[in-house]
């Protein structure tokens, strides 16, 4: 029985980041866990920052976890894996995507954005576990237009010791409305197997 | 299945707001109202989604003292009701608060406001606690879901056995968190409506009466008091003479972080009712520990409070808290905060911290932008370019703003509004400078829900002195940035059934006002024109409605009006559509130039307007 685990969804509003995590949240519930999650709901559809903390174990109450605290970061952009650093600590994993929505003040040339190359040298520099997939790519083939649940596969795959595939894909069919579960039942294959590779190594 | 109709006794995963909502169904509420508020907008929408199955009456009202009126007649009558709000809307209900403390209610009624330590969402860290003294209403004050839901039921209980209005305080933390929650039974209460006739009561236009009515409250709170101590949201932990007095979500942070801290022998007193206080209980607190230290978010009320409190007693704890400085009065707690301040308190330093090399990594900001295709942006747009064609500069037009997503025009590039100050400030503000003998034009931006508000009154004085204000009313059709509420200018109502649409236009001119014009903000080159009018007139009040349909909402209906591409053929490369207006969907390549993101273009079209080149094409979709 896990005692605590805490995990972050990040990315920006409109990728799919409150979905995924009700989805992982739901199988924690239904393995059994108690769940927390915290989040602040206001500006998830309007392209602004969106952390989701997901909290489950045995003895989990509060919604938040204290700052380097982070068992795993999913990211669905790559800049906001980089902003979620303060969470985590050497023993964090990341899972992000490769992919990144970049704010109106990298368009507008008034900051900038740090490119792909950059961030992955950072995490490696730093020591921390990274892995990076074109997960966006992976839904766009699949006329999905988010990609949270091909990297929720890659979590699936990852962390297979906490849940059950089958848990997994119940509680997406719980959560994604019905006309679209068996595509993202789908992409959540895709993602399990584009993590199938990874932990080979 | 839709969770919160879940059977008694069964485990689901539910947000604080829906807890909320299932504990108004247990609590056997007949009738359910609000205005739209972050973070407490989600009880209403997960309501008004089964209302009619389960026979609940549930609405959206125009501000948040109509819906509090609305539910304190049904509960006048014998019903149960619920009302919810953010804080600001308290401020707006408070009036007609302090006199429902005075008639009391027949039915359970909560009052539920939503308080956002941080804050995220909301202009003020208002700490609504204060006004449970103000008005002398109970007040419960939960620190999960499942508190909050157990609350509502609790609540009602005690509402309808004092005869007052119960306030449900929560915070961000609460409504926002989503937990796994323990269902309780459903209650149905069958009552019909009944108004009693008893003018001592219900009437404050007799002093005698108000007088009297006043000591009946203090008669209420004097039975309230014994009530306190057994509220089921307090909890007593006496261990060792350390002790620790907390309240809300910081009561959960406490515990973790002295479990972290591997502190075995801590006393905790978590106090789940701010009026009247639990004094047993803090007596017991007190008497038991030496030292107590407080953590609670905002300013610190039961730190005030129970520090008064232990004068009337002999001997005194040694107190730490806010007053001291071991918390800050300003922002939301969280655990590593927590945890400095009972690591100081216990051992007298701050725990040991590694410093993160991870946190150095610089990351580009990211506000909230506008959605691609906002009308809001297309008529800012539009108001800054007839300020300028003018020959105004931009400092000698004041543009008032007012609450909505248009205050996110503040970013750059427009930076258009100058104030964002409450629900209808905008046109009182400017008003307000014409009236002191501002010489330049004023312009005051409104968006649709908000002028249904609070915009009203103002409008009224402006016409009544005939003040050469322009008003902007962004027409969007909903309630956008609370989670698209309807109000009454659009034709449905919280479940989406069919309502009247009260139309601006009637009501501005019914209002007096002579100089309306209603403009698409798409069509940009028409809106320049009309603002150019409204800005050179000096005669009076000019009302200009910008109405179109918000783009996320018309982008959730599948609706993209065009489609929109660039011919690189025109494109001279020079950033303007950038530069000038801001669109998230329009990126740039440093080889091609200007992008447009399929994906993220609502085909509003505005664009085309802005290319000085004409490079930007665009094509009506059938
Ligand atoms: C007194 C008060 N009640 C509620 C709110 C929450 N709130 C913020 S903006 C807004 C309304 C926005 O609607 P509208 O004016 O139509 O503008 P839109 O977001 O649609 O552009 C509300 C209800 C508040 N800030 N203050
Ligand atoms: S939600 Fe609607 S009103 Fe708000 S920014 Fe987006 S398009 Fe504009």
């Amino acid at each position: 029985m896990v005692e605590e685990f805490n995990l972050l969804v990040c990315g920006v509003g409109g990728q799919g980041v409150l979905t995924l995590s009700r989805i992982i949240a739901l199988s924690a519930l239904k393995s059994n866990f108690k769940v927390r999650v915290g989040e602040t709901l206001g500006m998830s559809q309007r392209g602004g920052i969106v952390n989701s903390f997901v909290r489950f174990g045995k003895n989990v109450l509060s919604p938040l976890f204290e700052k380097g605290m982070a068992d795993a970061v999913i990211a669905l952009d790559y800049v906001e894996a980089a902003r979620s650093l303060q969470y985590a600590s050497k023993r964090t994993v990341f899972l992000v995507d490769s992919n990144t929505i970049p704010p109106l003040s990298t368009i507008l040339g008034l900051e900038s954005l740090p490119d792909l190359d950059h961030v992955k040298r950072f995490f490696k520099e730093n020591a921390v576990k990274a892995y990076f997939f074109n997960a966006f790519s992976i839904a766009s083939s699949l006329s999905l237009p988010t990609s949270n649940t091909v990297m929720l596969g890659v979590f699936g795959r990852l962390f297979q010791k906490i849940f059950d595939r089958n848990v997994l894909i119940s509680a997406l069919r719980e959560i994604v409305p019905a006309k679209y579960v068996e595509k993202n039942i789908e992409a959540f294959q895709l993602g399990w197997r584009l993590m199938d590779d990874n932990v080979a190594f | 299945m839709n969770t919160i109709l879940g059977h008694a006794g069964e485990k689901v995963l539910l947000m604080g707001n829906e807890a909320i909502a299932r504990g108004a169904l247990e609590g056997g509420v007949h009738v359910v109202t609000g205005y739209p508020g972050t973070p407490s907008s989600e009880v209403i929408m997960a309501l008004s989604r089964i209302s009619e199955k389960v026979g609940v009456k549930v609405e959206w009202f125009a501000n948040e003292k109509v819906a509090f009126e609305v539910a304190l007649a049904a509960s006048n009558a014998g019903l149960r009701s619920m009302v919810t709000m953010k804080a600001p809307g308290l401020n707006v209900a408070s009036d007609s608060i302090f006199s429902a403390a005075y008639c009391g209610v027949n039915g359970g009624m909560i009052i539920l406001v939503a308080d956002d330590p941080g804050p995220h969402t909301t202009q003020t860290e208002q700490d609504s606690r204060f006004y449970s003294i103000l008005t002398g209403l109970p007040m419960l004050d939960p620190s999960s879901p499942q508190e909050a839901k157990d609350a509502v039921v609790w609540g009602l209980e005690i509402s309808e056995r004092l005869k007052l209005p119960v306030f449900l305080r929560t915070t961000t933390r609460v409504n926002h968190t989503t937990a796994d929650i323990v269902l309780g039974d459903v209650k149905r209460l069958e009552r019909k409506p009944i108004f009693p006739r008893d003018l001592p009561r219900y009437v404050r236009a007799s002093m005698k009466w108000n007088y009297e009515r006043h000591r009946w409250l203090d008669e209420r709170m004097k039975t309230a008091e014994k009530i306190s101590d057994n509220c089921p949201l307090n909890s007593l932990l006496l261990k060792g003479d350390f002790g620790i007095i907390t309240s809300g979500v910081s009561y959960l942070y406490v515990v973790e972080v002295l479990k972290r801290l591997n502190v075995g022998d801590c006393s905790i007193l978590k106090i789940g009712i701010c009026n009247p206080l639990p004094k047993k209980l803090i007596n017991s607190f007190l008497s038991h520990c030496k030292h107590i230290l407080f953590v609670e978010e905002l300013t610190p009320f039961l730190e005030f409070s129970i520090r008064a409190f232990s004068t009337l007693n002999e001997n005194s704890p040694k107190f730490y808290g806010k007053l001291n400085g071991y918390l800050p009065f300003e922002g939301e707690l969280n655990p590593s905060i927590v945890k400095d301040a009972v690591s100081r308190f216990l051992f007298s330093k701050p725990p040991h911290r590694e410093s993160n090399d991870l946190e150095k990594f610089k990351v580009p900001s990211r506000p909230p932008p506008m959605c691609p295709g906002c009308p809001h942006r297309s008529a800012y747009y539009a108001l800054l370019t007839a300020i300028r064609r003018l020959g105004y500069k931009r400092e000698d037009v004041p543009i008032f703003g007012d609450i909505g997503c248009y205050a996110l025009s503040l970013q750059k590039p427009l930076e258009a509004i100058w104030t964002e100050h409450c629900m209808g400030a905008s046109i009182s503000m400017a008003l307000g400078l014409k009236f002191a003998g501002y010489d330049k034009p004023v312009v005051a931006t409104i968006g649709d829900s908000t002028f249904f508000h609070a915009g009203l009154p103002a409008l009224a004085d402006a016409v009544h002195l005939k003040e050469n204000i322009v008003v902007v009313i962004l027409d969007n059709r909903i309630t956008a940035m609370t989670g698209h509420q309807p109000h009454p200018g659009v034709e449905f109502k919280a479940d989406g059934s069919k309502a009247v649409e009260v139309d601006i236009v009637d009501v501005v001119k019914g209002l007096g006002v002579e100089k309306v014009k209603v403009v698409d903000p798409y069509d940009i080159v028409s809106c320049i024109k009309v603002f150019e009018e409204a800005l050179t007139n000096r005669n009076g009040v000019f009302v200009i409605i910008a109405r179109r349909e918000c783009a996320l909402l018309a982008r959730r209906m599948g609706i993209k009006l065009h489609s929109v591409h660039i011919n690189y053929d025109k494109c001279v490369k020079c950033r303007s559509c950038i530069s000038t207006f801001g669109c998230p969907a329009i990126l740039w390549n440093d080889e091609k130039g200007p992008v447009i993101i399929p994906s993220l273009c609502n085909g509003c079209g505005s664009c085309s307007y802005i290319c000085p080149f004409n490079a930007i094409e665009v094509e009506k979709n059938g």
